[in-house]
């Protein structure tokens, strides 16, 4: 592919287990950056719950993708983005979660978004 | 700079998509524009008591705001509207994603 | 179209590309079935291979592209190890696919 790199920005706002969405996302991810496209990744709203470790997914039927997330810099994805509203609405603590992140405030958010050429809003 | 149109397609009772929507794009009326179809125009509603805080937000910001016609009518509330917004057409729809850099959709 | 092999008594259904239907039904004699059917006989260094993918994937849920398992491979086994020609010479051919077959994997989609 000559094309050149696209920037995409795929979001993740609900939490785990509420629907397929967070999924779906991933698998955005996944495709985008098996292409070598410029991959990020934001956790925004509850979706930032994802970045805590499951204890057992066994009882759910539906997939979560928290296990995956710790792999993710294998597929060159690197750039994840996390909503620090958020991480305090839901008292968590930066060093409990799955991955480093970068913490945004809304105008860095709305940035972000503005500068992705691509924008997945799941 | 980059003008984007944000669509909202649920009503706020049942998705946090507006809430979440609003909260980046109020402090900068000039670059964003909101706008409601589908069930999303029940946040339209101008006497719907959760609605009012969505309201205050949108007149106090200034930021333009769209509701479509035709989903207001299917729903029978298009006398029900609140002043905040202006009310488009299918056709009128259309060219408003003409006119933006970007289109937005909250899913 | 299922086809079903006989791995020590037990029936084992494959998928008509020759992937395990059901993943719990991997053992290595069913690893080593599946080599001998892609003319790989198991080795040291296979199994090292078999055994991180499988690791990687129960702990990640994920099957890796060509490029990610062989960013895994340089993380986990060393740089020496860590390059395309290394999975070329011990699962030729379409190594991911073939690898990910005998490791008792889903068949990746994303073969990039």
């Amino acid at each position: 592919m000559t094309a050149k790199k696209q920037k995409i920005l795929v979001i993740i706002r609900q939490a785990p287990y509420s629907s397929v969405l967070p999924e779906a996302a991933l698998d955005i991810v996944l495709t985008a950056a098996a292409f070598e496209q410029e991959v990020s990744l934001l956790f925004f709203s509850q979706g930032v719950l994802h970045l805590l470790a499951q204890e057992s997914t066994d009882s759910s039927a539906m997939k979560n993708i928290s296990r995956a997330l710790p792999s993710l810099e294998l597929y060159e994805v690197n750039n994840i983005l996390l909503d620090r509203e958020a991480l305090q609405a839901n008292a968590l603590q930066e060093d409990e979660l799955l991955l480093p992140a970068k913490l945004l405030n809304p105008v860095e958010i709305s940035a972000a978004i503005a500068a992705a050429d691509q924008v997945f809003n799941c | 700079m980059t003008k984007t149109l944000h669509l909202i397609n649920k009503a706020p009772q049942h998705s946090s998509a507006l809430d979440e929507c609003l909260g980046l794009i109020l402090s900068d009326p000039q670059a964003h524009t909101l706008m409601l179809i589908e069930d999303g125009v029940y946040a339209a509603l101008g006497q719907a008591d959760t609605n009012q805080h969505f309201l205050q937000g949108l007149q106090q910001s200034k930021l333009p705001a769209y509701v479509l016609m035709e989903d207001l009518e299917a729903r029978g509330i298009s006398d029900k509207v609140s002043g905040v917004f202006s009310l488009v057409d299918y056709t009128g729809f259309v060219d408003l994603t003409l006119k933006f850099s970007k289109v937005q959709s909250w899913a | 179209m299922t086809a079903v092999i006989m791995i020590q008594d037990k029936e084992v259904a494959l998928d008509k590309r020759g992937y395990l239907r059901k993943l719990s039904d991997w053992s290595p004699e069913v690893a080593a079935t599946l080599a001998q059917q892609e003319d790989i006989e198991l080795t040291e260094a296979h199994w090292e291979l078999i055994n991180l993918l499988r690791d990687f994937h129960q702990r990640s849920g994920l099957i890796p592209s060509t490029r990610a398992l062989i960013k895994l491979m340089t993380k986990e086994l060393g740089s020496d190890k860590g390059k395309s020609a290394y999975l070329m010479q011990l699962f030729p051919g379409t190594p991911l696919k073939t690898v990910c077959k005998i490791s008792g994997l889903p068949r990746p989609t994303n073969c990039i």
